[in-house]
């Protein structure tokens, strides 16, 4: 079977299993939260989410900002993809049924490059934060 | 705040976010080929800059930034348009 192409107008073009993001909370120019359910998958390792899924899920979510700018008719979403990530910082990898919710919010624009700062909690949890550089293509 | 007050904040700066020497820091100074920084660098450094300055420096000044001589001037420059 030939798996269809992604929605372009979907902010996020990942698929399960590498989606982390489950539902979108709120979008705009300025920053945008979701959540997800962790479950067994790659992101996953003895029942904790990996770092790395961490960053997945928030650069997933920052997806939706961008996404939100070819919404409001500022200019298309564009194609972007993470450089940079500083001062990340992980208390606890959530297990498996937790639900986890990312908050990304915008720093900086400048260029091509969108700078943004991000945290991940359970509940009101903080379990990661960090900041998290983008090169963003967008479309004219 | 003058220049005497911006150096060595600036300065600073580019000590602890970017691991720069402290005597390889001159007014003449490259950001990229005497500092070691790259072109990712310089988004950082500008939102260090203007939340340590609480002032805005605007991205086609931004662009411009080569030197740390061109960091001192862009951030007085801000500092008084603030």
């Amino acid at each position: 079977m030939i798996p269809s192409p992604p929605d372009p107008r979907s902010p996020i073009q990942h698929r399960a299993p590498i989606l982390c993001v489950d539902r979108i909370l709120a979008g705009d120019a300025e920053g945008a939260s979701a959540e997800h359910l962790v479950q067994p998958g790659p992101h996953v390792d003895g029942g904790s989410m990996w770092e790395s899924g961490l960053i997945e899920g928030l650069a997933q979510t920052a997806a939706v900002i961008q996404g939100s700018l070819g919404d409001s008719g500022e200019s298309a979403a564009g194609v972007g993809m993470l450089v940079g990530v500083r001062k990340f910082h992980v208390e606890r990898r959530p297990r498996v049924g937790e639900l986890v919710t990312w908050r990304v919010d915008v720093l900086r624009r400048l260029g091509p490059f969108l700078l943004t700062q991000g945290e991940a909690r359970v509940a009101d949890e903080l379990i990661a934060r960090g900041e998290f550089k983008f090169y963003w293509e967008v479309e004219a | 705040m003058d220049s005497a007050n911006i150096v060595p904040l600036v300065n600073q700066i580019m000590i602890d976010e970017f691991e720069v020497e402290p005597d390889a820091i001159h007014i003449e100074a490259l950001l990229g080929d005497d500092l070691g920084l790259d072109s990712l660098d310089g988004v950082d450094l500008v939102v260090a800059l203007e939340k340590t300055f609480k002032c805005r420096i605007p991205e086609e000044e931004a662009r411009g930034i080569r030197t740390m001589r061109d960091i001192y001037e862009r951030v007085s420059h801000g500092l008084q348009k603030a």
